[in-house]
């Protein structure tokens, strides 16, 4: 599962990434077990909050970066959801930018999240569990076989 | 990455530097973006041009190498300056030695001296630096304008550590402000919630434009500045220009 993330876990300063559909449910995620999803969907709530401010001057927006003291938090949104990585203060920005993009653009729809989530649900031998890394498909989150795709609201693509 | 101007070195090739040259070398960094090669190359595939190199970028240059690039820039009239963060004073030192045509400003050069000297070069022509930029029209005491005008900033709002509008482009700004104010505010509820800590920095982008909002320290206080700009431009590059002029206010 975590292969879908390489390209933007690769990028320095990444410490995980994780992709929250329209609905605001976590989908996918390769993330540290301390943030939980809760937190993530409050991010990324936000998130979409900064961007219906700023809806009227940056018509479009699709990327917001949040540096803080000690954790700089960056999302990507397009139709399906907002893709959002969470790094130290390092992580660089033009990298993600590629990465997010690749990813987005051709490696996570909602037809490979649910592959992925079948492959998962195969038999196979049980590897170790981390207590660090928290790499999941969230299974009480079905994906639907033909996806709505988001409606175009007024603030963008943010939902 | 160099964030002051404590060593500005010039040769008999002549050296030439704008602050806008950030982005040239970013992008013309050793170790990341080209092969030395490569970097050579693209600068010999240029007519009389300038070349602003990181210092950073040099360290892992063999000698050789750097030799036989300062012979070509020469035949090729590049005009090659070398800007050096602190840490690396000893790597330009060492040029210097090696290089007798290559001086050395006291430091830390002061910003009339450097506009003085800027002056007195022949070259007026830079990489990718829009050709309405010349040294001319230059003024480091003005920089917001400045940016408006050559760096593709639409709009700008800049406040004093008390939340005071110090300045700001137009009516438009305004709103801008006030959005990025209640982002900020609501960047401070994420902090609290995830323990990140203070924000420092926002950034939101779209295809054709980037905001930014920053603090900047200045010698006493600080400051901080909402900047909108074309997205063909480098945020970073303006940050840190914002960034080094507040330093020194």
């Amino acid at each position: 599962m975590s292969s879908q993330f390489d390209s933007v876990l690769d990028v320095t300063g990444v410490e995980g990434a994780a992709f929250i559909d329209v609905s605001g449910s976590v989908i996918v995620r390769n993330m540290p077990s301390l943030y939980t999803d809760e937190i993530l969907i409050g991010i990324s709530n936000r998130c979409k909050s900064i961007n219906a401010a700023l809806g009227s001057a940056l018509p479009g927006c699709d990327r917001i970066l949040l540096r803080f003291m000690h954790k700089s938090v960056y999302l990507r949104a397009n139709r399906q959801g907002v893709l959002l990585v969470i790094g130290d203060i390092s992580m660089s920005q033009s990298g993600l930018s590629v990465a997010t993009h690749i990813l987005l653009s051709s490696g996570l729809t909602p037809e490979t999240i649910e592959n992925s989530n079948q492959r998962q649900k195969a038999p196979q031998a049980t590897p170790p569990q981390s207590n660090l890394s928290n790499t999941h498909v969230a299974q009480n989150q079905p994906i639907p076989n033909n996806p709505k795709p988001a409606k175009k609201t007024r603030s963008g693509i943010w939902g | 990455m160099p964030n002051t101007l404590n060593v500005l070195t010039k040769s008999n090739i002549l050296v030439e530097f704008f602050t806008h040259f950030t982005e040239e070398y970013y992008k013309y960094d050793f170790n990341s973006y080209f092969s030395f090669e490569e970097f050579t190359s693209a600068l010999e595939s240029r007519e009389k041009t300038n070349a602003l190199v990181d210092a950073a970028s040099l360290v892992d240059v063999p000698p050789k190498n750097f030799e036989e690039f300062v012979e070509r820039m020469r035949n090729n009239k590049v005009y090659l300056g070398i800007l050096a963060a602190p840490i690396h004073e000893n790597l330009v030192s060492s040029l210097c030695r090696k290089y007798p045509a290559i001086s050395a400003f006291e430091k830390p050069i002061k910003k009339p001296e450097l506009l003085h000297w800027l002056r007195t070069q022949e070259v007026r022509k830079t990489l990718r630096v829009p050709s309405n930029i010349t040294l001319e029209n230059i003024d480091f005491k003005t920089t917001m304008n400045e940016l408006e005008k050559n760096y593709g900033v639409s709009d700008y709002f800049v406040l004093s550590a008390t939340g005071e509008t110090l300045e700001s482009s137009s009516a438009k700004s305004k709103m801008l402000q006030e959005a990025t104010i209640y982002s900020s505010q609501i960047c401070n509820k994420i902090s609290e919630s995830t323990g990140f800590g203070n924000l420092y920095e926002m950034r939101a982008d779209s295809p054709s434009s980037s905001i930014s909002f920053f603090s900047a320290n200045t010698k006493d206080s600080f400051k901080t500045y909402g900047i909108m700009c074309d997205q063909s431009y480098s945020m970073d590059d303006i940050i840190n220009r914002v960034r080094l002029e507040a330093s020194n206010e």
